[in-house]
C-alpha cells in the first residue's frame, strides 16, 4: 500500500457501450477518500446514470467508511430504478464484504457489459 | 512506532508503519497483515472522528511482530471512548455506518479497550500464526 490517501479526486469513469457507467477507485478506499467517492457517485446518480459498476481491481483497502459510500450510492442507484454492482474486489475487500455481509446486498458481477443484462 | 496528530493524513502513516513492520518479517502471512491493515484503518479511523469530536489529538502507534501474532497498539490523547467491546453486533447489511468497530473485532484474536491518565489504549491482536 501506498501512502496516497485518494482525496478528493475523482476516480477514472469509463461507460460501456450498453450506458453502464464505470467508476474505478484507486488505493485506499478508506475515511478521507470515501466522501469524495460518494459525492462521484451521487453526482452521477443525479445525472441519470443509475446504472453503475464499482471496480474494485485497484482498491488496496476498503474500511468502513468506503463500504458505507457504496450502500448509500446503491440504495440512490435503486431508488432511480437501477442498480449499483461492484466488479473485481481484491481479498481485503472480498474479507470485509463478506463478513459485514454487504455482499448479500450488492452484487458482484463478472464484468460490466453482463452487470445489467 | 508511530507518533503524530490525529487527522485524515494519519491513515497513510499507519499504512507506512505496518508496510515497513512486513517488510521486516516477512514470515507474517498475508491473511495476516491483511486483517491487521483492516483493523488498524477502523481504529484510525475512530480516533480521528471521535478522539476529542474530531478534533486533533496527540497519537502513538506501536507494532510488536511475535513469533506467532502481531500485536499493535494505539494511544491517544482524546476523550475517554464510550464503547463495549463485548457487545459489538454487526448492523443491517444496508446501514450507512456503524460497522467500524464491529469489522475490527471480527478480524483479530481481540480488540481491547483500556483507558488511563495517559489517554484511550487500543489493543489490536492478531490471530495466531505458524
Amino acid at each position: 500500500m501506498n501512502r496516497r490517501t485518494g482525496g478528493t479526486a475523482k476516480s477514472p469513469t469509463s461507460t460501456t457501450p450498453g450506458g453502464v457507467v464505470v467508476v474505478s477507485p484507486r488505493g485506499r478506499l478508506d475515511l478521507p477518500a470515501a466522501p469524495g467517492l460518494r459525492k462521484q457517485l451521487m453526482d452521477l446518480i443525479d445525472a441519470g446514470h443509475v446504472r453503475l459498476v464499482v471496480d474494485l481491481s485497484d482498491v488496496e483497502l476498503i474500511d468502513s467508511s468506503g463500504l458505507g459510500a457504496l450502500v448509500s450510492s446503491f440504495e440512490a442507484a435503486r431508488d432511480g430504478g437501477g442498480d449499483l454492482a461492484i466488479m473485481s474486489p481484491r481479498d481485503q475487500a472480498s474479507l470485509v464484504l463478506e463478513l459485514t455481509n454487504v455482499n448479500r446486498v450488492l452484487r458482484t458481477v463478472a464484468s460490466a457489459d453482463s452487470a445489467f443484462e | 512506532m508511530l507518533e503524530t496528530v490525529s487527522g485524515p493524513e494519519m491513515l497513510g502513516e499507519v499504512h507506512q508503519v505496518l508496510n515497513d513492520a512486513w517488510a521486516q518479517h516477512i514470515n507474517v502471512p498475508t491473511a495476516i497483515r491483511t486483517s491487521i491493515a483492516t483493523a488498524a484503518a477502523e481504529i484510525a479511523a475512530n480516533i480521528v472522528q471521535h478522539a476529542d469530536g474530531g478534533r486533533p489529538v496527540p497519537i502513538r502507534m506501536e507494532v510488536e511482530v511475535h513469533a506467532h501474532q502481531v500485536t499493535v497498539a494505539f494511544t491517544d490523547e482524546g476523550n475517554p471512548a464510550s464503547v463495549d467491546l463485548d457487545a459489538l453486533n454487526l448492523p443491517d447489511a444496508l446501514a450507512k455506518g456503524g460497522r467500524g468497530l464491529a469489522l475490527a473485532s471480527a478480524v483479530l484474536e481481540r480488540l481491547s479497550y483500556h483507558r488511563d491518565e495517559s489517554g484511550n489504549h487500543w489493543t489490536l491482536q492478531s490471530r495466531r500464526f505458524g
